[in-house]
């Protein structure tokens, strides 16, 4: 295993997210945005099962799954300060694509997303390769009715669909508790539906990437579709850089119990505890990310604004085909 | 009680009384019951009524509508969406159930379902956080279409919306829940009110763009230029012989149209002031043709600003444009005033 590499990428997405969530005060990133601080693991990930072909769709908490995809970080920060950024401004901090990568695209709608991700899948079934679609959404999502029935379609038509839900139990302020009853087992939802589902430790990069290994195994080999719910927690608010704890809508006990959980400490941990890599090292790697990221901003902030006649113009393709 | 009272609180206090007196009346939404609840407009009604009439749902508008359909068949219910946008995901059971079930049975059904959708602005919205599409719901039969504009309009509207057999389906613009006025209970809606009187013209305001039409008053009001503001409550039904009365006076038809032209709630009204017979001039105020982009350097070109609009009118009008805007135009055109904070 690539240990440096995976570090690296846990930190490419924590230093990207802190330094929006360091920044906002500022007021210069006028968009909502949600940040993904405590669920790096599951798209720190992603570059060491998937490759470029393989596509990616998400939800409106798209950053993480955006860089994890290895989706330009620059374009990312312009988008996001509403310069012509990967969306050319337009779409923001929720809509975000980096075809180049297989970052499709993200949505702000909750399970708007989840259908369009079982299209692409279904594209890259009658292509006949052998690419698959991610798809990630949150706990929230699965209680649209689009989100049964694209694993519907998906588990009919046999697809090379990878279904991720990040269950950070948690709908902006509103617990499971209010939104599904008590016993609800999403994995033998979707298992009854004819979908292999897993559940994964989504703090552990070990296990999501354990996970995401046997996922991608098993859509080539049974030809099927997969379902995995990675657990784990955010731990700013729910739109914006702030942390929101003295709202008391999470148990105190919980958000310790998860913050123990970090998913960056515990790798890190593991790494010193087997004499991989020292304390000092991986303090060091963390600030050359850091500086990395903040490069990377400082330059995003040099991009161009977008124009509106040009932008105006984007409303058809008048491109002749 | 304090009155005047805010938007957010009229809402409040219609939705008390409501619940108060039909003890049958279920409220629920996405966040009803949460820290926030709904920008304020549902704080302490789960603490009053309890869990059972007053909860927080599934990610699951669509269902919802229709189980709030259901529900109204036999008694009454209030759904709330944070965002217009997301209320496009219940449409068919808008449309295909709640709109014609006392028409396609026969009159034998009713449902009695209210819905508030609010229209966010601002702040990088963006093109799936800032729509309406008020005149798309104005073209469905069965459906009754309200955009209240102050606290008192909120406050009847709501209230008796509730209690109408039909569903209604209410418009609330964010940037209106902070503003201020008195309320008072009316025994009826109205569905149009003229509130102010002029010569120069007439000026047709919707929701949001009422604010817009006090501003204008105010601007004009600098070289004694008077209108006639009509404010138009009721998007479906929607009646214009207020309107048509008014412009046979003045010859000049101004229209502030809260979304943009094509196919807008402003272009019919044109329409069927035209086909009164009246002879006028006309001219649309609205968006760009275009979804809102969210770059702040975008969405200040696609909503019409107060400048911008004193310049159209006065060209229309033919009258020299020197008026002092200064005080209603800020520099930050993607907030509703300079200390607001969110949440949008
Ligand atoms: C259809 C729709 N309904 C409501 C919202 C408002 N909303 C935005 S994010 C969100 C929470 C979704 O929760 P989840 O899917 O668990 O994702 P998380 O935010 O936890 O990552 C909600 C309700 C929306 N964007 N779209
Ligand atoms: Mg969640």
């Amino acid at each position: 295993m690539k240990y440096r590499k995976v570090l690296q990428n846990l930190f490419l997405i924590r230093k990207t997210e802190e330094l929006i969530s360091k920044e906002y005060h500022k007021n210069i990133f006028r968009c909502p945005v949600h940040l993904s601080i405590g669920q790096e693991a599951i798209s720190a990930a992603i570059n060491f099962v998937f490759n470029s072909k393989d596509l990616a769709v998400s939800s409106h908490r798209a950053h993480a799954h955006y860089i994890g995809k290895g989706g330009n970080i620059k374009n990312m920060f312009a988008e996001i300060l509403g310069l012509k950024g990967c969306s050319g401004g337009i779409g923001g901090s929720m809509h975000l694509t980096d075809k180049s990568v297989g970052f499709i695209s993200s949505s702000a709608i909750v399970g708007n997303s989840i259908p369009v991700g079982v299209g692409l899948s279904l594209s890259q079934k009658m292509e006949n390769k052998k690419n698959l679609t991610l798809i990630f959404f949150g706990d929230g999502a699965t209680e649209q009715g689009v989100f049964f029935e694209s694993v519907n379609f998906s588990a009919l038509k046999n697809l090379p669909t990878l279904f991720i839900c990040e269950d950070n139990k948690y709908s902006v302020y509103s617990s499971l508790s209010v939104r599904q009853p008590e016993n609800r087992d999403i994995l033998k939802v979707v298992k009854k539906m004819g979908i292999e589902a897993i559940e994964a430790d989504g703090n552990n990069i070990f296990q999501v990437i354990k996970t995401y290994q046997k996922a991608k195994k098993y859509i080539f080999s049974k030809k099927k579709p997969f379902f995995i719910k990675f657990n784990t927690y955010r731990y700013v608010e729910h739109c914006g850089p702030y942390d929101d704890d003295n709202l008391n809508y999470r148990p105190k006990k919980e958000i310790k119990r998860w913050k123990r959980k970090c998913p960056i400490s515990f790798f890190s941990n593991y790494l010193v505890k087997k004499n991989i890599m020292k304390n000092k090292q991986i303090v060091a790697l963390e600030k050359e990310i850091e500086n990395y990221i903040h490069n990377l901003y400082k330059n995003s902030k040099n991009y161009p604004r977008p124009n509106f006649s040009t932008t105006k113009k984007l409303i058809y393709n008048e491109k002749s085909r | 009680m304090k009155n005047p009272v805010k938007f957010k609180t009229a809402i409040n206090l219609a939705l008390q009384r409501a619940l108060k007196k039909d003890k049958d009346i279920l409220l629920m939404g996405l966040g009803v019951g949460d820290p926030k609840n709904i920008f304020e407009t549902t704080t302490g009604l789960q603490e009053k009524f309890g869990k059972k009439r007053v909860f927080d749902v599934p990610c699951s508008e669509n269902a919802l509508t229709g189980i709030c359909v259901g529900y109204g068949l036999k008694k009454k219910a209030i759904l709330t969406h944070q965002r217009f946008d997301f209320m496009l995901l219940s449409f068919d059971q808008i449309i295909n159930n709640a709109a014609k079930i006392h028409f396609m049975y026969g009159g034998n059904l009713q449902s009695n379902i209210t819905i508030r959708a609010i229209v966010g602005k601002g702040w990088g919205q963006g093109p799936t956080h800032s729509q309406n599409f008020q005149a798309m719901l104005g073209s469905v039969p069965g459906l009754k279409v309200y955009f209240p504009f102050n606290s008192n309009d909120i406050f009847n509207i709501l209230y008796h919306s509730i209690f109408d057999p039909n569903p209604v389906i209410i418009i609330e613009h964010r940037w209106l829940y902070e503003l201020e006025s008195k309320i008072k209970f009316q025994k009826k809606i109205k569905s149009v009110e003229k509130v102010s009187s002029g010569n120069k013209g007439t000026i047709v305001c919707i929701g949001n763009t009422v604010l817009d039409a006090y501003i204008l008053k105010k601007i004009f009001s600098q070289k004694k230029i008077k209108f006639d503001i009509i404010k138009i409550l009721s998007i479906n039904p929607l009646k214009v012989d207020m309107i048509a009365k008014s412009v046979k006076k003045t010859k000049n038809l101004i229209l502030l149209e809260p979304t943009h032209k094509s196919m807008s709630v402003s272009s019919e009204i044109l329409a069927r002031v035209h086909t009164s017979g009246v002879l006028f001039r006309s001219k649309i105020i609205s968006n760009e043709e275009m979804s809102v982009p969210t770059s702040f350097y975008l969405s200040d070109k696609v909503y019409p600003q107060i400048k911008k609009t004193v310049k159209i009118i006065c060209n229309f009008l033919s009258i020299n444009s020197k008026f002092d805007t200064s005080k209603y135009s800020y520099k930050l055109h993607d907030i509703p005033n300079k200390n607001f904070r969110g949440p949008f």
